[in-house]
């Protein structure tokens, strides 16, 4: 047996070299580097968010000193990151299947995913946010101690709920109820911070105050931290085996055999509709394109209001974002099984017309949904029916067009947060092209100092798409029958 | 049937396949042997214009495959994993697979019926396709690949990972549509289920052509020495 970290050293290659070696990180080196510079970005935006936080606080707690409510105002964040960990972050798994069986001590086994759970995007804003403040303002004023203290709680504090959510995620597995637990819980302690029957934030508050008024009191912290630890260490130990990492998934039976009656167009959908609601990364995204809707409020109040590039951007949005969230991915969903789609009896022209009619019911949905909106922003109406109208004629099809460009196989079984497996350089490029050409005809029509009729060419042009569909889905699929090979050979690389 | 004019498969340079002239007549089945990398999954994949020949053509029935639709009116296929769709139950699967040839659930029932001998509880439980060991995996594309009763078979392996009765099973079974005017390709690294099955056998050494036989009493003796370890 050979010592634990060597071995750690050793997992830890391997799952580099699984990064490194699958075909998304080895072709798109571009796409990496727009990655990397808007994670230095967001890390940037963070930090300073931090530094400037005691401005923040000392304007929204005016009657206490701003390292209390510093402390209380951890209390809400803490509270919030579990809530928003235990939805969003991955319970970091490596495949230890292969290595179940080789001379390697189950504890170096079980040690590896947890401790490689600690560089995720959570434990890194909790950080940035925070130690800025500390060193700006408590140091300056307190002991080293004192400061080292409040770090010391900080980190504890961040382990905490790191390893909470992995617990509560490994439990919860079997256990839905939990979830409901949890959010009743964390609900109630808002109801009753809210209304002042009990001011749990204060209560935190004084928690950590007196931790950092006598820096030795700082063991209990870590020492809570370190019983978080053992706690998702036992929860994992209890669950490596083998026949336990096979979940069994709970099977979603919508009844869609009314599909079954319209042909090959009618199957192809309903397997579709199967692929999105039976599997993680596509449901994912068709919801986030729904969430996406809200948008709308959020701009309701902005000066941008009545400015008409504005409105086309929020038509263009608010009527096509599910299918373009989705369907910037089309063919890519499907990779795991693309050569199904290629020897049996489905021609390439009903392949592309199933996806088309799928983006006209997306569209049709977001446009149902952004008409309430009309209320608020005037000439959305107008504006969101010519570009309802224009995206599912046009904007749909060109989806389709990019999409016989894209090779790179995508697993539909994970999660889609901060996932870019299978994202393009040409990605970028296509939403920014699809967005571009309502502009460039708007663009067209300021210069002839007639912009307030370019909603009548988009629905002119829109329905033009739809009549001809057929006629434009026939040219897009000699394009596929042309590309089919490449894609193929690069879905097949997993 | 089958006909393969000039194909030649090159990767970086590396010949994968070069078959000068192939001709597999209707009612013919071809039994396919080499070893890993001659080139089996090649020859396959290039029929079902799953890969572009280098240089060459591939025609079914006297029309070319490539950039085509009609052939698959009338070929079955299952070469490997990426034909299933693995987040549908192996009925859905039946069902989508029949449905794009015009048959509904009736068909598919009866079809199972009919072939109660290949497949057991775990192909009709509610488990995803994904669930399924690879066995049963193969089980569930062989099943799709005849359900529709095709003219063309083309199997990759199909006896790997089955279980002894389910290899005698489909040893029958293709054996049976054979005789009623099935053409297949089937290949296998299990030279006594092939020299069983087939009417012929090819042979394929580093992508070529090296053995083109009627199958006849002394095939598998043939083949077994060809085999063996030198």
């Amino acid at each position: 047996m050979t010592s634990s970290i060597s071995t750690t050293l050793k997992l830890l290659g391997h799952e580099w070299k699984e990064k490194l070696r699958s075909p998304f990180w080895q072709k798109s080196i571009w796409v990496n580097i727009l990655l990397g510079l808007l994670n230095l970005y967001l890390i940037l935006v963070i930090g300073t968010m931090g530094y400037f936080a005691d401005d923040l606080i000392r304007e929204a707690y005016k009657d206490i000193s701003v390292i209390n409510a510093f402390a209380r105002i951890l209390f809400f964040y803490f509270s919030i990151e579990l809530l928003l960990r235990f939805i969003l972050q991955k319970v970091p798994v490596i495949s230890i299947l292969p290595y179940l069986t080789l001379p390697i001590k189950k504890r170096t086994l079980l040690n590896y995913p947890l401790l490689k759970s600690f560089p995720s995007y959570f434990n890194i804003i909790a950080i940035l946010l925070t130690f800025p403040f500390i060193f700006k303002v408590v140091g300056p004023v307190s002991s080293p101690a004192t400061t080292a203290a409040w770090c010391l709680t900080i980190i504890s504090l961040v382990i905490i709920n790191n390893f909470l959510c992995f617990s509560l995620k490994k439990y919860t597995v079997k256990r839905p109820l939990i979830i409901m637990i949890l959010l009743g819980g964390i609900t109630a302690l808002f109801y009753l911070e809210i209304t002042g029957k009990a001011v749990i934030s204060s209560f935190f508050e004084r928690a950590i105050t007196s931790v950092t008024s006598q820096p030795l009191l700082v063991v209990i912290p870590v020492l809570l931290a370190l019983l978080s630890y053992l706690l998702a260490y036992t929860l994992l130990r209890r669950n490596s085996y083998i026949e336990e990492e096979r979940i069994m998934s709970r099977r979603r039976s919508v009844d869609l055999s009314f599909l079954s009656r319209y042909g090959e167009a009618g199957s192809l959908i309903r397997n579709e509709l199967r692929l999105i609601l039976r599997n993680k990364r596509p449901r994912a995204t068709v919801i986030i394109g729904l969430v996406f809707m809200l948008y709308g409020f959020m701009m309701a109040g902005s000066p941008l209001k009545d400015n008409q590039v504005f409105t086309i951007f929020l038509a263009f949005f608010l009527t096509a974002i599910m299918s373009v969230n989705y369907g910037q991915f089309v063919f890519m969903w499907e990779s795991s099984y693309f050569d199904a789609i290629l020897a049996n009896k489905i021609t390439a022209f009903g392949y592309l017309r199933s996806k088309w009619i799928l983006f006209a019911v997306m569209n049709t949905i977001n446009f149902i949904l952004c008409l309430p909106y009309g209320f608020l922003f005037s000439d959305l109406w107008l504006a969101s029916t010519a570009l309802f109208l224009y995206n599912t004629g046009i904007t749909s099809v060109i989806m389709l067009l990019f999409g016989t460009l894209y090779r790179s196989p995508v697993d539909i079984g994970k999660s889609t947060f901060m996932n870019y497996e299978g994202t393009n350089v040409f990605q970028f490029l296509m939403v920014g092209a699809l967005l571009a050409m309502p502009y460039f005809i708007l663009l067209i029509f300021r210069i002839m100092g007639i912009a307030q009729y370019c909603y009548y060419a988009y629905m002119l042009l829109g329905i033009a798409g739809i009549v001809f569909s057929d006629y434009l889905l026939k040219l897009t699929a000699r394009l596929l029958i042309r590309n089919k090979y490449r894609m193929a050979a690069g879905f097949r690389k997993k | 049937m089958i006909e393969l004019h000039n194909i030649r498969k090159c990767y970086d340079k590396k010949t994968a396949l070069a078959i000068d002239h192939l001709v597999i007549s209707p009612r013919e089945c071809a039994g396919l042997v080499g070893n890993n990398g001659a080139g089996k999954t090649t020859l396959l994949s290039l029929i079902l214009d799953l890969i572009k020949p280098t240089s060459g053509y591939v025609t079914l029935k006297g029309a070319g495959v490539s950039g085509t639709d009609d052939w698959k009116n009338y070929t079955g296929s299952f070469l490997n994993e990426g034909f299933l769709i693995p987040f549908l139950t192996p009925m859905e699967y039946f069902e989508f697979i029949a449905g794009l040839h015009g048959l509904n659930m009736e068909d598919v029932t009866a079809f199972l019926g009919a072939n109660k001998g290949f497949y057991n509880e775990d192909i009709t439980a509610k488990k995803y396709i994904r669930e399924l060991s690879s066995g049963n995996k193969n089980k569930i594309g062989i099943l799709a690949s005849i359900l529709w009763k095709p003219e063309i078979l083309l199997l990759d392996e199909p006896f790997a990972n089955l279980d002894p009765t389910s290899q005698s099973w489909l040893k029958f079974k293709l054996r049976e549509l054979n005789s009623d005017g099935v053409t297949m390709i089937i290949s296998s690294h299990d030279l006594n289920h092939i020299s069983d099955i087939s009417t012929r056998v090819l042979l394929l050494e580093e992508g070529s052509l090296i053995k083109d036989k009627v199958t006849g009493e002394d095939t598998l003796k043939e083949l077994e020495s060809y085999f063996k370890v030198r």
